[in-house]
């Protein structure tokens, strides 16, 4: 790989953190959504709740916006650096980048939804307003399997490397797949309106957000690490001698 | 590896500490119990927000079905730590047949918790019945899920011991793996039968 | 093969002692037994409970044989759980 490749590999691995930093000023800062609101608040106090805060909820909105549409590319180096943790199944790499694509749509349409919701809150009919605020969090919380797949794919891609010094520490394909486990209670979130199964309960919304962020969080480093151990790989090829290049190009087509 | 080196894993004190399976497995294991730990506080709290219902939950769940599933769950535990001995040992044959006995179990075990939900739904007890419905059929039915998922790799496990008399070392630190997963499993339902079915 | 049949033999010990456990916390789920008093009955299930647990991560997930780290996690995990367990059972 050339060293603009991986310096544009090095960048995409950067957006990690920084949705995640976009995703929480967006949410948190700005909007101040979070706790997320009961979905038994009526419409008038949702209504309310959008007319308050204004300013911030749209350009937090916006912030996530930007923020979505960076899990295509922090999603794209994950899926390209695990595609050399299991060279041999490349449908692995081809799923994180759908799941990817997804997760940025999913981000996307959130933000817009709760855009919208503030575009004309106290303009049309309160229920609207209330409305759009449902689908905005349950957009959080509902799809959760595209991610479960998006991680389970990942952390097989990871645990299924052979090497001995493999691309990624194993933990973190076992981690990768307890996130992926975090999200299967996100359906649930229509089940309830109130307490641990609603959009803004323990089981839909707080478990798989902290786990999604931390799994970004976690593997950024782990990313990087990757790069650069690749580039180690490249250089000790090319300036080693004749009897460590057989070890280190036996250990290459062995990959 | 010799029957000596699988021994060795398991010998007496003198030998130095060494736990099965991998190191990421345990760092799935105690992240997945610390969300189930999550999930058990947050029913004790909403324990005193909802009293009444609580109460009433609580009275309309048998303690026998519970402590049936519980046996049950148990057995196939032990299946599983004497399969994994016998694997070790090499044998085989033993092996699978202590992992279908474990399958078995996992199975009777869904049985009985497909009844209870039945029976539950058949009352007018659903999701949104009451917080602590909602606790009951959200926990149990995540623990389900993960027994459903022990299942399979226990199946998994058995048809990998096929035609062999050893397994290569990595592939024994998977099983154990395997093993560990369905353990935490039972260890989890034990702690959903004292909060579901006896603590009031 | 005679410390493997130790080990089957320390095995289904524990494995017998979980089953009376099991039984014993059964009983003591008895609505009639405490009367008015189940905090008392919950306090001894949650801490029978987390015993049972113990002897599951020990013998069987073999973490008594384990690095100290693991172990000292389990034991902390389980502190720390059982008694916020019986902490907020009881105070709230």
């Amino acid at each position: 790989m050339s060293g603009m490749d991986r310096q544009i590999l090095k960048v995409c691995t950067l957006t990690g953190a920084l949705l995640s930093v976009l995703y929480g000023c967006g949410v948190l800062l700005f909007a101040r959504m979070i706790p997320v609101n009961s979905p038994l608040r009526s419409a008038t106090e949702v209504v309310g709740e959008y007319q308050a805060h204004e300013t911030g909820i749209r350009v937090g909105m916006a912030l996530v916006m930007f923020g979505g549409a960076m899990m295509l590319t922090w999603g794209a180096a994950l899926a390209t650096l695990t595609r050399r943790a299991a060279p041999r199944h490349p449908i692995l790499f081809h799923i994180q980048m759908a799941a990817a694509v997804t997760a940025g749509m999913n981000g996307v349409m959130l933000c817009l939804t709760g855009a919208l919701a503030s575009f004309r809150a106290g303009e049309v009919s309160e229920e609207i307003t209330l409305v759009l605020n449902d689908l905005f969090w349950l957009l959080w919380v509902f799809p959760g399997a595209t991610f479960e797949i998006w991680c389970i794919a990942a952390g097989t891609a990871i645990l299924l490397d052979g090497r001995d010094r493999p691309v990624f520490p194993r933990w973190s394909g076992y981690f990768s797949l307890l996130v992926a486990f975090s999200f299967l209670p996100g359906f649930l979130g229509i089940f309830a309106k109130e307490g641990v199964l609603a959009y803004n309960g323990l089981l839909p919304w707080w478990i798989p957000t902290v786990l999604f962020f931390l799994w970004v969080t976690v593997m950024d480093p782990l990313m990087h690490r990757a790069i650069r151990d690749e580039a180690w790989l490249v250089e000790d090829l090319v300036h080693s001698d004749a009897s460590s290049l057989d070890t280190s190009s036996a250990q290459r087509a062995g990959a | 590896m010799t029957i000596t080196d699988s021994e060795n894993r398991r010998a007496g004190p003198d030998s130095s500490p060494h736990a099965p399976a991998e190191a990421g497995t345990w760092v799935f294991i105690l992240g997945d119990l610390t969300i189930f730990a999550l999930m058990f506080g947050a029913f004790i709290w909403s324990r005193a927000d909802h009293e009444v219902d609580f109460l009433a939950g609580h009275h309309a769940m048998s303690r026998t079905s519970g402590a049936l599933m519980t046996l049950t769950l148990l057995v196939s535990s032990l299946a599983v730590v004497l399969a994994v001995e016998r694997i070790r040992a090499g044998v085989m044959r033993s092996a699978r047949r202590l992992l279908f006995l474990a399958i078995a179990c996992g199975s009777l075990f869904g049985v009985l918790k497909a009844v209870e939900y039945h029976d539950k739904f058949s009352h007018g007890h659903d999701l949104v019945a009451s917080q602590f419905w909602a606790f009951y059929f959200g926990l149990t039915g995540i623990h389900l899920a993960h027994v459903l998922i022990g299942m399979i790799a226990l199946g998994v496990v058995a048809s990998s011991t096929r035609g062999r008399s050893r397994l290569a070392p990595r592939r024994l630190r998977l099983v154990e793996g395997v093993a560990v997963f369905w353990h935490m499993v039972d260890a989890v339902w034990i702690v959903l039968f004292a909060l579901f079915y006896l603590v009031r | 093969m005679n410390t493997a049949m130790q080990r089957d033999r320390v095995l289904e010990g524990v494995w017998l002692l979980l089953v009376l456990s099991t039984v014993a916390t059964w009983i003591l789920g008895d609505e009639r037994l405490f009367g008015g008093d189940a905090a008392v009955a919950a306090v001894l299930i949650l801490a029978i409970s987390a015993v049972k647990v113990w002897l599951i991560v020990a013998y069987f997930m073999e973490v008594r044989q384990a690095p100290l780290v693991l172990r000292a996690a389990f034991l902390a995990y389980l502190g720390v759980v059982f008694a916020s367990l019986a902490g907020l059972y009881l105070l709230r």
